[in-house]
């Protein structure tokens, strides 16, 4: 209503530019330097967040490079250690050390193990769910709509919580203490990532496809040099979400996994190093290394890891 | 004449004959993940559901005998059970925590902030941390003697102020839901990101000439446009929350008896589903395992339900 007013009562007037109040000065100014003292409070809040969210990463690293002595004989937090040590790290890459030598190769080789694990489900899931995507929204077949609708309502069951019970099922089919537990059923796409990939092939041009069916393309070939090239950015996406789901995964080679050194993926081999070698440096310098890949991973890509949580993503 | 409609039918054939091969290649393609939904959800759901009213040896399918509903019997009178239901209640406090801790922190970075950018990076961060890696930096921050939380906790207090985080049932709860508040608030920064961004801005210059205080506008402008983002972040919250189990199991590792399934002091970590682990693994009781996981499938299925519909509903609107 205000500056409604004062411009009718300027044009009536004709005067060129009405002098604000002492009142509305007043409130300006207060109005200002409050506005000033919210932006630091703002700050300082979200800054203090944040270094409390980046300390245990701190304590990791100073207690990886703290000696067993020190830290064992200490009765309070070492800031810095009076003399830097980086054996915990050794182990990694030589096999001079109980669990390394008991694997018979570093504790890298868990690395490795999550690498190609998490790398073939995830590569296939992706594939095959992508060919899924690219018929729901580019092929026209009968009952289309219905099959879409059972493949949306897989989303809803919590199969997390059958994870213990499905024990049975693996040993009915002797796949028990192998990788195939983790590796095959991962393998069939996730409902989620169809979800996510049929609305994005959704946008592209059906004149490109036509265009191609002309040029006597089969549907894989169209999928192959058409489709997946422009739908690349929602493959990353969906690559990194899956991914990240992978490496960290806890659960699945805690069943399946844990009786055999040789198969410890990179968690298996952490808890390990806790639970039967308790050496905290150890146990440090492998969380930091475990983390490092990830977060500059995330750091690179971190545009792609937004879009593909904000499209019902969530980790299990 | 003739020359001319063979010549016009031909390629027609052809294309009849393409799209039914495309038709075929489309249903191959749909199927297969609905296979394999088959294979690995579906089957094992119902061997296990079958299981409940069974008794087996070890997890031998063939030793599978109709016990008349014992193994109902026995889980729904086992204490254990029924203190996990708690204890899982009480940890899922910590995703309750980190949704009010999410948008607390959302509100500050709609505000536009310096850094916003880095922030938002930052905030991200340890929500793509291993469980495993979040268990055991905590734990190492937690550690009774060499820890950080003591070290300041003594410094600040006196010795008297020394908690053993280890021993003492609360004290390890609280560790758990630092530690799960640490971690989880990430996912709701994200989600909030966009609804926050969302809300229209001529609402609030409205409310500026009417002269409306902050307080209220965040509870008449922001909160409305949020809330469907709230509620499913609640949801999933909750749902996350019931299925606690790898930081609750990878904190056990505090006790020295953790192979014999104790769930640090007083089994106060045995959240359901490290009691559906321990009957599962340790005692080779799937029937009993089955049940709770059962019983948590069901709330967890309404849950996800009430949350597609009203979802829906609110998007739709």
């Amino acid at each position: 209503m205000k500056p409604f007013k004062s411009t009718v009562h300027a044009t009536l007037h004709n005067v060129a530019a009405r002098v604000p109040t002492y009142e509305e000065v007043r409130e300006r100014r207060a109005r200002k330097t409050t506005g000033i003292i919210g932006k630091i409070v703002v700050f300082a809040i979200l800054l203090v967040y944040a270094v409390a969210l980046m300390l245990p990463f701190y304590v990791l690293f100073v207690t990886s490079i703290t000696p067993y002595e020190e830290l064992m004989g200490s009765m309070s937090f070492i800031w810095w250690p009076e003399e830097v040590t980086w054996d915990a790290f050794v182990p990694f890459i030589t096999t001079d050390n109980l669990l390394a030598s008991e694997i018979g190769v570093p504790i890298l080789h868990g690395f490795l193990n999550t690498l190609w694990s998490t790398l073939l489900t995830t590569i296939v899931s992706l594939f095959v769910s992508g060919l899924a995507a690219y018929c729901y929204s580019k092929i026209r077949f009968k009952g289309k709509e219905v099959l879409f609708m059972i493949e949306i309502a897989t989303m809803m069951i919590p199969m997390a919580t059958m994870t213990v019970p499905s024990l049975i099922y693996y040993e009915a089919l002797g796949w028990t203490f192998s990788w195939f537990p983790i590796l095959i059923p991962g393998m069939f796409g996730s409902a989620t990532t169809i979800f996510f990939l049929r609305s994005y092939m959704a946008s592209i041009p059906n004149e490109t496809i036509e265009a191609a069916k002309i040029d006597r393309l089969g549907p894989f070939r169209i999928f192959l040099r058409i489709v997946l090239p422009q739908a690349v950015p929602a493959f990353i996406a969906q690559f990194i979400f899956a991914f990240v789901g992978g490496y960290n995964n806890y659960m699945g080679p805690l069943l399946y996994l844990s009786d055999d050194p040789q198969h410890y993926t990179l968690q298996l081999v952490i808890t390990e190093l806790r639970i039967f070698y308790n050496q905290p440096g150890q146990v440090c310098a492998s969380c930091l290394i475990a983390l490092v890949p990830l977060i500059i991973v995330y750091i690179v890509f971190q545009r792609f890891f937004i879009e593909g949580i904000s499209v019902g993503g969530g980790k299990e | 004449m003739e020359k001319f409609a063979s010549h016009g039918l031909t390629p027609d054939l052809h294309a009849k004959k393409r799209v039914d091969g495309e038709k075929i290649f489309a249903y191959i393609c749909v199927c297969i993940p609905l296979f394999g939904f088959t294979m690995f959800s579906v089957v094992p759901l119902l061997i296990s559901l079958i299981s409940t009213f069974t008794t087996m040896e070890y997890y031998d399918l063939n030793t599978m005998t109709w016990n008349n509903f014992e193994t109902f019997k026995v889980v729904l009178s086992d204490d254990d059970f029924w203190k996990s239901l708690l204890v899982t209640l009480m940890l899922s406090m910590s995703q309750l925590i980190s949704l009010i801790v999410a948008l607390f922190i959302s509100f500050l970075l709609s505000k536009k902030p310096r850094g916003r950018k880095i922030f938002q990076i930052l905030f991200f961060i340890p929500y793509i941390c291993s469980s495993v890696a979040t268990a055991y930096m905590w734990m190492t921050m937690f550690d009774p003697n060499y820890g950080i939380i003591n070290s300041v906790l003594v410094a600040i207090f006196g010795e008297s102020a020394r908690v053993s985080w280890t021993a003492d049932p609360a004290a390890y709860v609280a560790a758990i839901i630092i530690t799960t508040v640490w971690q989880a608030p990430g996912y709701g920064i994200v989600m909030y990101k966009a609804a926050f961004d969302a809300v229209n801005p001529s609402l609030y210059e409205a409310s500026d000439i009417d002269g409306a205080s902050a307080w209220k506008k965040f509870w008449r402008i922001t909160f409305p446009s949020i809330a469907p983002t709230t509620f499913y972040l609640l949801m999933t919250g909750i749902i996350a929350g019931l299925q606690t189990f790898d930081i609750a199991k990878l904190f056990a590792s505090w006790s020295a008896d953790s192979w014999t399934g104790t769930a640090g002091p007083d089994n106060i970590g045995l959240t359901t589903v490290f009691y559906i682990y321990r009957e599962g693994t340790l005692y080779y009781n799937i029937p009993a395992a089955s049940v709770a996981s059962w019983g948590l499938f069901l709330v967890i299925l309404t849950l996800s339900l009430i949350n597609y519909k009203l979802r829906k509903r609110w998007v739709n609107v």
